[in-house]
């Protein structure tokens, strides 16, 4: 239950930011950093495969949540099975994970749904990256240390 | 349950709650029910209503680009470096240009297919203003979605390439590309790149969103569709056979129709093509005798170069080939 929370947790705040503030989606950032390298040869009947290319949108956009959520579970699994100083633990996985998710996604972290400039837009992108990483850890450690 | 379970499971619930609501305005705001609209069929017209205009966009949710957020700015290799809101594009001199956008992604027949009344600045305009350096030679477009595509440089200067803000005499939809767009005659829509904030001069070959998958949009190949009538339609003896044409910026110098499957040609009338940068829509009035018949199109374009036969998919540089429509006459 407490990873259920803490993926939704991070679902909350990623549905917040793109909403509230027009930050990307982690599922928009990774499909446009990875999408072009796709070849068309393989990008069209990859389409095909799923329906078409409305229901891949919808499998990308639904599935998604359901990663995130997964994120969470997993997260929380990690954390209880640490026996010394999980926090720290779990705190430095996430920060290493926040830096190679700035570093992978940069280009696509200048992209912003309501029009914020390109490098305002990288920065509040990165922020809310960095505020769903924290997000989860802290949703892991409270609720486990204190629920 | 335990009161650490209800405290947890409450909040998760919540949570759950929470999302689904967000998740649900996202829904409502997505792409999904208009990504890949089509414009065909006997309800064609002219200037299609900007609610009809075919869309094909990257995007799970397009952007709602704030008007006073938005700036554009005019970077890489220029002497001076320009930003501009949109009141400042808007006060510049503007045109307004009949032009015909059509996706690369449209098969042979269909309807990702379009035409409109833009208004806006040239781009020359824009990048004249800023001194282009010597070395520079192509245009890196980028837009607030983070889709990207380049042109060359004399592409982008050509008078008929535009900043556009409007659409039908009506601020351009969001899903059209709000605040401002541009219009590429001449290239698949993909060059026509959407919510637009950011016109780079570079001196080298850097590719775009789709380019770089190895979509070649540059240039429109010649298309001709028949609209009217349907496919595997059942007609009377005096048919009006009606369709469209397009070429993208070489205009249209004939459109001819077959109703033997390609076996004898009869010129067509074009009653609607008011400009080389737009789609020519045309009729013809067919006398047909009962029986299996199969209407074939052809176009030639304004440089007299007839439509290309050979059937290709879109895959990578748009499709070719003939629409082919079987009909029973009565």
């Amino acid at each position: 239950m407490i990873g259920l929370l803490a993926g939704l947790v991070v679902l909350f705040a990623s549905l917040v930011f793109r909403v509230g503030l027009g930050v990307p989606l982690p599922v928009e950032l990774v499909s446009d950093r990875f999408l072009p390298f796709v070849p068309v040869e393989a990008f069209v009947p990859s389409l095909g495969v799923v329906g078409g290319p409305v229901l891949a949108k919808q499998l990308a956009f639904y599935s998604s949540f359901v990663v995130l959520v997964a994120i969470g579970v997993s997260a929380t699994r990690v954390y209880a099975r640490i026996e010394r100083r999980p926090l720290p633990i779990l705190a430095g996985v996430a920060v290493v994970a926040w830096l190679l998710a700035v570093a992978v996604l940069w280009p696509a972290l200048a992209s912003n749904y309501h029009g914020a400039p390109p490098d305002e837009a990288r920065m509040v992108a990165a922020g809310a990256l960095a505020v769903l990483f924290g997000l989860l850890v802290a949703t892991v450690h409270l609720t486990r240390r204190y629920a | 349950m335990n009161r650490r379970e209800l405290v947890v499971g409450a909040a998760a619930g919540a949570l759950a709650l929470g999302s689904g609501g967000l998740a649900e305005t996202l829904r409502r705001r997505s792409t999904f029910g208009y990504d890949g609209l089509e414009v065909l069929g006997a309800n064609v017209q002219p200037i299609t209503p900007n609610d009809k205009f075919y869309v094909v966009t990257k995007n799970l949710i397009d952007p709602r680009v704030e008007r006073d957020r938005w700036r554009l700015k005019v970077c890489g290799l220029v002497e001076t470096e320009r930003t501009l809101d949109l009141d400042e594009v808007t006060s510049m001199r503007a045109v307004e240009q009949e032009t015909t956008l059509e996706c690369i992604s449209n098969a042979v027949g269909r309807g990702l297919i379009s035409n409109a009344a833009w208004r806006g600045v040239p781009l020359s305009t824009l990048i004249e203003a800023a001194r282009p350096r010597s070395g520079a030679r192509r245009v890196f477009l980028h837009a607030a979605d983070g889709y990207t595509h380049s042109t060359s440089l004399a592409k982008a200067l050509e008078p008929t390439t535009l900043l556009a803000y409007e659409m039908n005499d009506e601020p351009l939809p969001d899903r059209h590309g709000f605040p401002a767009r541009l219009i590429v005659p001449g290239a698949y829509g993909e060059v026509s790149v959407k919510w637009i904030d950011r016109i780079e001069l570079v001196d080298d070959d850097r590719k775009g969103y789709y380019e770089q998958q190895g979509w070649e949009a540059q240039r429109a190949h010649t298309m001709s569709r028949i609209d009217v009538p349907a496919k595997n339609s059942t007609v009377g003896g005096r048919v009006e056979v009606r369709g469209g044409a397009f070429a993208g910026d070489r205009g249209i110098s004939k459109v001819e129709v077959s109703t033997d499957g390609g076996g004898s040609w009869h010129e067509a009338e074009i009653g609607y093509h008011p400009s080389r940068l737009t789609w020519a829509l045309w009729s013809f009035a067919w006398r047909a005798a009962a029986g299996e018949h199969e209407l074939v199109v052809r176009a030639t374009d304004g440089t007299g170069t007839l439509q290309s036969p050979v059937e290709e998919g879109s895959v990578p540089d748009g499709a070719t080939g003939l629409h082919r429509v079987p009909v029973r006459v009565e």
